[in-house]
């Protein structure tokens, strides 16, 4: 219950990631499961992650973030994926356009509530479970993992998102 | 002086606990459990605030949100709270109060002059009086002044609120507000079915109407049927119970606005003041109770006179008895309870009904407990200073004179109740009236909002908590899930009918108080109805009847009899206002949480903010971006820095961060045709390692915006917009690939954070960008204009464009985001070398309109290709988005607006943008035209301008007009020239 | 607060989209006539009750959806994709 948490310094619980990279897949319609299927089978996940949904990869993880889109996001630099033919998709690194912080469970459920009405009960936020918002009036992409929250967050706004989120831990009773 | 005080045993407060508080600088003592109301009746202090226009005393009369009087300013600096309700206030140790709207003091206030004008403060006062001698504004504003001073209640500090403020978003099946025995089985009936329940209670203890109950509920005493059920709740997994909390608004969407208050022992552990939590529910439950009604007599507004079901609150939950000789008057059944344990109590009590017969229990209750009982009778007039001392009673039906005189010190009256619906009339469900209950029941909703309990119109416990049950049983059924079905019991409940309240004839108006927060009397409303204001609507705006922060909570329904008498129509023709958000006054900053001050909006850096710091950058806040807007060098001002920054970027070199630009990857192998669809100019053709500036017109033909689109390959662009078009321009294009041409095979996708981007210009940004730059040949053959080529900068990519916005030999270098600082420091220290240096906003748009080049205030909304004079860039070979409409007759005629420069005929004068063109003599009407953009050009020693003129320089060209500025009371005169002030042939572009 | 049922995102407050304007307007091609233009940018129907709507989810997925909503009463009866060659990797897929 929200009134429960107990007060935490801000270091621990919020932490940024770096060195990962971020490749965006996009497909045709008529060639998506096509082009979503090799590279599945190229990054180590098991299948294609469905809408909202995260895919387990190779020291990675693949986001389905859109009807046609897919985000490989890899922890240790891997090799590259296979080219995709242009009639199948197109790809596109963004890399260096998002910053990825994680937030420790359980303070993680409060702390992104107070910032965005997404349900984040846990029968409708499951681990695995992957949304786009906005917290605080910023576009993010984040989703559940065994003990954290994941969030990507434009490069533009890391700090400022950052520095809310830190205020809002320090500031919970 | 009032007789309030505190029985030796009973209530529901710690008497271990000691508080100390203080009112108007006076120390007093209460304990845990009481609100501020409660401690000072204990204390004897009834007498706490002076009414809104005639300074009348005035004292407690209700025990919660009923409360129309009691209104006092809590704490003091920056933490001071004017207007809060005594009765709702919690007590805790440190508590300070004081009287509000009172000057010298509460007991002398000079205010209390106001009652000798009374007849010129009536209703609507202000429209007929206050018109001095001249009737122009400037006497009202004289009046205004005075009447400012006098008006409000209490006074809000002006300083910055220093607490904290959290918000809580969050989602359940269920929503009940209110706790009472509606509310608490409703949330044991919804949570026993497997529901996930949110049970919301105003007060910082549950039970609602149950605090106060001596009698039994399911034949249990009520004080040990609460106490199972509060138990019950804190083992319950499924039900989140939030004590403090008030719902003060019902939106679309099931959603409610609640906020919930700090528990005051807990000030210096929970750092929060207030939360506000948005919950979207997938049914709500409205257990909000009713509140009682006064009686309409003269003096009714008396400290003394009280609602009967509090003086009961104060008896039983707080062991306060507020006065020793008590004359209750009542209409209806539910005072006779209060009556019967103020006389266990020990106290003097009259009960004067105004109805002839009763039923056989009331009688005997009133005789085993030695009430003093009068039937058929009511309350005429109230006398008494500071406080009740004495109270007229006459025969109920209005005929005969005053029949006796009672001396005491409180009036308990009870004048019917109205069922707390406010929260479904905020989602437009109008009551219906019911005759006999003489009550506003709630409608029916469209939506899986339900009223149970006595916001209902339900008056036996037994009965509200059984429609608690079924109302939530059948919410339970709704979301698919088991739960035992009940029957809804109907409204009602007394043993005799309430009898409605009519006024006696011979009844001094002015002073039957309506409306006590506002001041509203009897003879206001009569006055409002004579002047044809008969609406309720109209009743209320025109008297303020219900406008004050108790939105007529106590006044409404009595205002509606009162209306019903004087218009003989009934209470259910002339109907009811509607209740508007918030239920109760609601703290900005908890509306706000974190979003202020710093927080109040994100801030968007470039990648290279710091670096861009380091060289010495003053930031300018534009929109969400901080973008550099000069590096002043030797304290000089942002007009010394642009001029110098100019003159280095056009006599050596300049380099500026435009990271902030929109930039969209457009991907795939429909991209080419999609670009020629939506820039007016060709993109299809154009061949791979091409740039290209381009407009996109609207669907109207007017510009949208600009930009320049790069050809990496058959299949991909790299389109840049304006910084502040780039969310609208993605969001456009979007919408075109989704809706129009689902067809096209095209990834857009926003690249702007991706890119760190720094343009280099003058005439060494060749050499500066070969002295850093690898892997590239940048000699002009191999690097012509308007080229895109790749190059390395310390085993990083980078891509760039030979593109130029200032005129000068320049490009563009875009490096991925986090090496963009590193470029940038490379490129500063040769630039340094060269002579040249780093400019920022200011310069970059001054050195745009020395070229002639357009920009934000040229592409208005308003204008076209041809007013801008790119009219040539429209494609003949291919239609794209606003060809068409951009023929239309009207946007193609010679006497529109057009491009022009500007220059000051003496050569040191300057204009400002925003100033109107006209001819000298003719400075009227709209003028010729407009300034958009100046700057002062170093190159030509002088300021010039862009601007727009009907018929452009076809018609002007080396003519004369004036720049007039009336507002900021300067006019220049002004020759009209070509928009090209600098090397119209470019020479130093193809350098 | 309107909650509008994005097919990819689910049930969002309505502050997460950005209104686009009357959705059963047919756009003609780029070269039609002026009359057709006109037709398809500035008349309106502006109808009392149910209304073909898009909205574009901007917070979100930044899909294009049409949506049909009560302009009286803001109830929504239905929400789909804009483009519907993505509905089959949509459909019975929804978090």
């Amino acid at each position: 219950m929200p009134d429960a948490a107990q007060l935490s310094t801000a270091t621990p619980s919020i932490s940024e990631r770096t060195g990962w990279t971020l490749t965006q897949i996009h497909a045709w319609p008529e060639s998506f499961a096509q082009a979503a299927g090799s590279v599945a089978a190229a990054c180590g996940a098991s299948s294609i992650p469905a809408p909202g949904q995260a895919a387990e990869a190779t020291d990675g993880v693949l986001l389905r973030v859109h009807p046609q889109r897919l985000w490989l996001l890899q922890y240790v630099k891997a090799g590259a994926l296979p080219d995709l033919p242009v009639d199948q998709g197109v790809m596109l690194d963004l890399s260096q356009s998002r910053c990825l912080l994680r937030i420790a469970m359980p303070a993680a459920i409060d702390l992104i509530a107070g910032f965005c009405g997404l349900d984040l009960r846990a029968p409708a936020f499951p681990v695995g479970a992957v949304r786009l918002t906005s917290l605080h009036r910023i576009p993010v992409t984040l989703w559940r993992e065994a003990s954290h929250v994941a969030i990507l967050a434009p490069r533009s706004f890391s700090q400022s998102l950052r520095e809310a989120l830190e205020e809002a831990l320090r500031h919970r009773g | 002086m009032s007789t309030g005080f505190r029985l030796p045993q009973g209530g529901l407060i710690d008497r271990n606990s000691q508080y100390r508080f203080s009112f108007d600088g006076r120390a007093l003592t209460g304990h845990a459990g009481d609100s501020l109301a409660s401690a000072l009746l204990a204390n004897g202090i009834q007498f706490v605030a002076r009414s809104f226009k005639y300074h009348r005393p005035r004292g407690i009369m209700g025990a919660g949100l009923e409360e129309a009087n009691a209104l006092v300013t809590l704490g003091d600096g920056a933490r001071s709270l004017p207007n809060a309700v005594a009765s709702t206030e919690e007590l805790h140790d440190g508590l300070s109060a004081h009287a509000q709207h009172c000057w010298p003091s509460l007991n002398t206030d000079f205010g209390a002059v106001n009652q000798l004008f009374s007849s010129l403060l009536g209703a609507g006062f202000y429209y007929k009086t206050f018109m001095g001698p001249g009737r122009g504004p400037k006497s009202w504003l004289f009046y205004e002044h005075f009447i400012r001073r006098a008006a409000g209640l209490g006074k809000a500090s002006r300083e910055p609120d220093p607490d904290q403020y959290e918000t809580v978003n969050t989602f359940c099946d269920l929503l009940i507000i209110g706790s009472g025995p509606a509310g608490l089985e409703a949330a044991r009936i919804a949570a026993e079915a497997g529901l996930d329940v949110i049970l919301a209670e105003r007060d910082f203890e549950l039970g609602g109407a149950l605090l106060a109950d001596t009698g039994t509920i399911e034949r249990q005493p009520a004080a040990q049927w609460l106490a199972s059920q509060v138990d019950r709740l804190s083992k319950s997994v499924n039900i989140r119970v939030l004590k403090r909390t008030t719902a003060f608004g019902l939106y679309d969407g099931t959603v409610a606005g609640l906020v919930e208050r700090r528990d005051p022992a807990q000030a210096t552990t929970i750092p929060w003041r207030e939360r506000f939590w948005i919950v979207r529910a997938k049914r709500i439950i409205i257990a909000a109770g009713a509140m009682e009604r006064p009686l309409l007599f003269a003096g009714n507004d008396r400290p003394g006179v009280m609602l009967a079901s509090a003086v009961g609150s104060y008896l039983n939950r707080w062991a306060v008895a507020p006065g020793r000789r008590v004359v209750l008057a009542t209409t209806n059944d539910s005072a006779y309870a209060t009556a019967r344990d103020l006389a266990i109590a020990g106290l003097s009590v009259t009960l004067i009904d105004s109805r002839d017969r009763i039923s056989e229990p009331l009688h005997r209750l009133a005789n085993n407990t030695g009430i003093d009982l009068r039937l058929g009778q009511s309350v005429r007039a109230t006398l008494g200073s500071r406080h009740v001392r004495t109270v007229d009673i006459g025969p109920a039906n209005g005929q005969g004179a005053v029949g006796s005189r009672l001396a005491c010190d409180i009036v308990a009256v009870s004048g019917g109740w109205s069922p707390t619906q406010h929260l479904l009339s905020q989602r437009g469900v109008k009551p219906s009236w019911n005759e006999s209950l003489q009550a506003f029941l709630p409608g029916r909703a469209n939506e899986p909002i339900d009223c149970v309990g006595s916001a209902a119109g339900l008056w036996r416990s037994d009965d509200c908590a059984r429609s608690g049950r079924a109302i939530a049983a059948a919410a339970a059924a709704a979301l698919g899930r088991k739960a035992p079905v009940e029957d809804i019991p109907a409204p009602g409940g007394w043993e005799t009918p309430i009898r409605p309240v009519r006024l006696a004839s011979d009844l001094n108006l002015k002073k039957i108080f309506v409306d006590l927060q506002h001041d509203v009397t009897a003879a206001d409303i009569l006055l409002a109805n004579q002047e044809g204001y008969e609406a309720p609507e109209l009743l209320k705006r025109y008297t303020t009847l219900g406008m004050a922060a108790d939105q007529g909570r106590t006044s409404a329904v009595p205002a509606l009899a009162l209306l019903s008498e004087m218009a003989n129509r009934s209470v259910g023709e002339i109907g009811t206002t509607t209740f508007r958000p918030p239920f109760a006054p609601v703290s900005i900053g908890a509306l706000a949480g974190m979003e202020r001050d710093k927080h109040l909006l994100p801030i968007r850096r470039s990648p290279l903010h710091d670096v861009v710091a380091d060289s010495g950058a003053h930031m300018l806040e534009t929109g969400l971006w901080m973008r550099p807007w000069y590096y002043p060098q030797n304290a000089e001002t942002v007009d010394e820095a642009y001029l110098r920054e100019m003159r280095q970027t056009r006599d050596a070199v300049g380099i500026c961060d435009v990271s902030t630009l929109g930039k969209i990857a457009v991907q795939g192998p429909d991209a080419a045709e999609f670009l020629d669809r939506v820039y007016v100019n060709g993109f299809k053709a154009m061949k791979a390692g091409m740039a290209r500036y381009g407009v996109m017109l609207r669907e109207d033909g007017i510009v949208m915006d600009d930009g320049t689109s790069w050809r990496l390959s058959e299949t991909e662009y790299f389109m840049t917009t304006t910084t502040g078009n780039a969310a609208k321009v993605m969001a456009w294009l979007e919408d075109l690939l989704e809706t129009r041409w689902p067809e096209l095979r095209v990834s857009l996708t926003s690249v702007t954070d991706q890119w760190a981007g720094i343009s280099v210009a003058g005439p060494h940004a060749r050499n500066l960008l070969a002295a850093n730059i690898g892997e590239l040949d940048f000699a002009n053959e191999a690097f012509p204009f308007m080229a895109v080529r790749n190059g390395v900068f310390n085993g990083v990519p980078c891509r760039l464009a030979r593109i130029s916005f200032s005129g000068e030999l320049a490009y563009e270098v875009y490096i991925g985001a986090s090496h963009g600082p590193a470029l940038w420091r490379a490129l500063r220290n040769t630039a340094k070398e060269l002579g040249g240096c780093a400019y920022g906003l200011e310069a970059l748009g001054a050195l745009r309109i020395e070229k002639g080049h357009v920009g934000g205030p040229e592409l208005d909304g308003r204008t076209t290709l041809e007013d801008l004079g790119l009219g040539r860039m429209a494609s003949t070979k291919k239609s794209f988005i606003g060809d068409v409409l951009r023929q239309r007759p009207d946007l193609r005629r010679d006497d529109r607006a057009r491009l022009v420069g500007l220059v000051p005929v003496t050569k040191g004068e300057m204009f400002k943008g925003g100033a109107i063109l006209a001819e000298q003599g003719q400075e009227d009407g709209h003028g010729l035209g407009w300034v958009t953009s100046v700057t002062e050009s170093p190159s030509l020693g002088h300021w010039i301008g862009l601007g727009f003129i009907q018929g452009g320089l076809d018609k002007w060209q080396g003519k004369t007009v004036l720049a007039a500025d009336p507002i900021r009371g300067r006019s220049t005169l002004v020759k009209i020239v070509a928009p090209h002030f600098l090397d119209p042939e470019g020479t130093r572009l193809h350098a | 607060m309107l909650r509008i049922k994005c097919p990819f995102c689910g049930e969002r407050d309505h502050s997460e989209f950005s209104y686009g304007g009357d959705a059963n307007i047919t756009y003609p091609d780029l070269a039609a006539p002026m009359e057709a233009w006109i037709e398809a940018v500035y008349r309106r129907a502006n109808p009392k009750g149910p209304h073909r709507e898009r909205w574009q989810h901007i917070d979100g997925c930044r899909l294009w959806l049409i949506v049909e909503r009560d302009t009286l009463t803001h109830e929504i009866a239905s929400v789909t994709l804009a483009k519907a060659a993505l509905a089959p990797l949509v459909d019975g897929q929804s978090s």
